[in-house]
């Protein structure tokens, strides 16, 4: 069983990667979150009930883990690590350029967001997650899952039609 | 839903449709209010339009092999933790060699600077010179004592099925055992392995584990190295 449930997260890894980027805002951040949650996922494996969705249970520790360790520990001020995302296209000056740009401003503009909106949004919006398989991955009831997400979505709106919250 | 209850006609509920968490009377609603209100549709058009850019703006991650350093990170993660749940640690058999007494520097250390306290310059300088001997001789078999356990890694992960160890034993170095885990193919192709040290050196324990893979000229190449449960090293550079 263990064989099977490592290949199985050893997929799941690039999804893990993109909802840890998205959450710290930070390419770096991101993969160490990846490795952390997946310490933490093996060292809690009694936790994980076999049957249930193992994306909901892993962006759950992935999540936690953010809150309690990454976040609280950062002193570094706001991250533009997000600006790696350019830098890696930044040679090529061509037609696409101008839509990476805006890409990478969607990014920027969700790390705005209080984390909360931005986890319910990611789960729901980007992985796929239902209300109710974000509710219990964040520990919500539905009805706070269908408001924060419904205030996200309107947030990053105001946000890219150019108004700046702070 | 209770029959005659009227659903609001509101974004939450495209909202709902547009995440398919609509009910069958609040899908109704919604499709009959989308049907005769264009800002309704504009309203559901935008939930899409938002949603759709989201997914683009963090999809990189997706677009990407996973990089090669991060899957060894968690491979050796998963491997490492899981060998730990189902058996202890990699036996030092080195536990069982006599306790040798190691070797001691400090008094000598000491002695010197004892001399250059009293002023004497003949003592101070044997006694300096001598540590500096001592520690000469010691780092060289330091030396001695790793390139021998590289050898037999090189050995156990070119011939050693996975699980079976080899014991290593080198005179006045130490001794110990080394294990292959288990064996992958990185993305790139190359055969990797994770390994584990348990050993002894010089009287002092020296534990690793981490994941080497193997070149095009048939060496294995350490990638990653754990000296300990959590700490991830860099891989130490050319030599050793």
């Amino acid at each position: 069983m263990d064989e099977t449930l490592k290949r199985e997260i050893v997929a799941f890894l690039p999804r893990l990667r993109r909802y840890a980027q998205a959450l710290t805002g930070s390419r770096a951040d991101g993969d160490d979150l990846v490795q952390a949650t997946c310490e933490r996922a093996i060292r809690h494996l009694d936790s994980w009930q076999p049957g249930s969705r193992l994306d909901a249970w892993l962006f759950r520790i992935a999540r936690n883990h953010f809150l309690n360790e990454v976040r609280a520990s950062k002193v570094r001020g706001p991250q533009h690590d997000i600006a790696d995302h350019e830098n890696e296209h930044a040679g090529d000056a061509r037609p696409g350029q101008e839509a990476r740009l805006e890409l990478a401003r969607v990014r920027q503009l969700l790390n705005q967001l209080p984390e909360e909106q931005r986890s319910v949004l990611l789960l729901i919006a980007v992985e796929g997650l239902s209300y109710q398989e974000t509710a219990a991955a964040l520990d919500l009831p539905m009805g706070t899952v269908t408001s924060r997400l419904a205030r996200g979505r309107l947030a990053l709106k105001g946000l890219m039609e150019g108004g700046n919250l702070a | 839903m209770t029959p005659g209850m009227t659903i609001l006609r509101d974004a939450e509920l495209l909202q709902l449709l547009h995440d398919g968490e609509a009910s069958v009377e609040q899908r109704a609603a919604a499709e009959a209010w989308l049907a005769e209100d264009p800002a309704a549709r504009a309203l559901l058009h935008d939930l899409e339009a938002g949603d759709r850019l989201l997914r683009a703006a963090v999809d990189g991650p997706l677009q990407e092999p996973l990089p090669a350093a991060l899957l060894a990170r968690v491979e050796a993660t998963l491997a490492g933790q899981l060998v730990q749940l189902s058996a202890a640690r990699v036996p030092a058999s080195a536990a069982a060699a006599p306790a040798a007494a190691p070797r001691r520097w400090l008094p000598l250390a000491l002695a010197a600077s004892i001399a250059l306290a009293v002023g004497l310059p003949t003592a101070w300088y044997w006694a300096a010179h001598n540590t500096e001997q001592r520690l000469a001789a010691r780092d060289v078999a330091r030396a001695q004592a790793l390139a021998g356990l590289e050898n037999q890694l090189q050995q156990t992960l070119e011939t050693q099925v996975s699980g079976t160890p080899l014991p290593w034993q080198q005179a006045g170095s130490g001794s110990g055992e080394l294990l292959a885990v288990r064996t992958y193919k990185s993305a790139a192709g190359q055969w990797c392995r994770e390994y584990r040290i348990g050993a002894e050196v010089l009287g002092q324990p020296y534990d690793e584990r981490g994941i080497a893979c193997r070149d095009a000229t048939g060496r294995w190449q350490r990638k990653v190295i754990l000296l300990d449960e959590d700490a991830a090293a860099p891989a130490p550079g050319q030599g050793t």
